[in-house]
């Protein structure tokens, strides 16, 4: 029973997170780059049910993981071993989303997935959860869970971690948001 | 005669079986060449000889065939399938329907949707 963070409602997936609201069986917002204020003003205005943050230098991602409201990190790199103990201690998912690296090509999808291979490593070494996504919006981009499972593996998981990163980990996670 | 090897000689592989979603028509050669063009723009030229990928059955009018690779090299077919988002042009997107050892579990499987 897979589980995708971030996607669109497909056959695929027993349950679909989306950030476009009423795609999915929940509503998440991606807050970027910007001040505290302007972060919970977003929150706010919004009401979703869970936050993504969108990872930056290592300062940035140090500030987004210290914060409560942030419960899944998107493009998590630079991850150093201090942010991977807070991420792990502050239970915020680390995010390895499928469509970034398909939109990217070349030396720009190389230097991205040697960023992520590390991520896998660093968080790996310190059991920071990890959680694989589709970040499908149609049926081009679809992904469906036994290919991010391959996604993982490439990225250096071992198979049944790769797998638990699109069953038990985000299902655990859409469990706890339900209730 | 040619020669054969052995069978308890012989690699195991896997089968994939592939859908292509795409508004236009893909034939045989053309997947063919999307697969090698993608296996040596995901993984190089000495991975891609590792995977022993071939295109071993489709149905254009379908959109799905099967394709089979070498028992290691599973996940980075998979991979590199995925990478592909435009054939001849036109978007697409190439599903991996279903990864078994026999061709036969393959087809007596039925699909997700």
């Amino acid at each position: 029973m897979a589980v995708d963070l971030r996607g669109y409602a497909n056959p695929y997936y027993a349950h679909v997170a989306s950030t476009v609201r009423g795609a999915g069986d929940l509503y998440a917002v991606e807050v970027c780059d910007g001040p505290y204020a302007k972060r919970k003003a977003v929150l706010k205005a919004e009401h979703p049910d869970f936050v993504i943050a969108r990872g930056g230098d290592l300062s940035h991602n140090r500030k987004l993981l210290e914060d409560p409201d942030i419960a899944v990190m998107s493009r998590p790199y630079p991850l150093d071993d201090t942010l991977a103990k807070i991420a792990r201690d502050n239970n915020v998912l680390l995010e390895l989303c499928f469509a970034d690296v398909r939109a990217a090509s070349g030396y720009a999808r190389s230097r991205m997935l040697q960023s992520l291979m590390r991520t896998v490593s660093v968080a790996r070494k310190r059991s920071v959860p990890l959680v694989l996504t589709s970040g499908a919006t149609d049926e081009y981009s679809l992904v469906t869970p036994r290919e991010l499972a391959a996604f993982g593996t490439v990225l250096g998981l071992d198979p049944c971690e790769a797998k638990a990163a699109v069953t038990t980990v985000p299902r655990t996670f859409f469990q706890g948001m339900v209730r | 005669m040619k020669y054969k090897m052995p069978k308890s000689m012989r690699e195991k592989r896997r089968y994939l079986e592939v859908r292509i979603v795409t508004p236009s028509s893909v034939d045989e050669e053309e997947l063919r060449r999307v697969l090698w063009g993608a296996l040596l723009g995901a993984i190089g030229e000495v991975g891609a000889a590792k995977t022993q990928a071939w295109v071993l059955e489709w149905d254009p009018a379908a959109g799905t065939g099967f394709i089979r690779c070498a028992i290691p090299s599973v996940d980075e077919v998979i991979f590199s399938l995925k990478t592909v988002t435009a054939i001849g042009g036109a978007p697409a997107n190439i599903i991996i329907e279903g990864v078994s050892g026999t061709l036969k579990s393959l087809r007596t499987t039925p699909p997700v949707k």
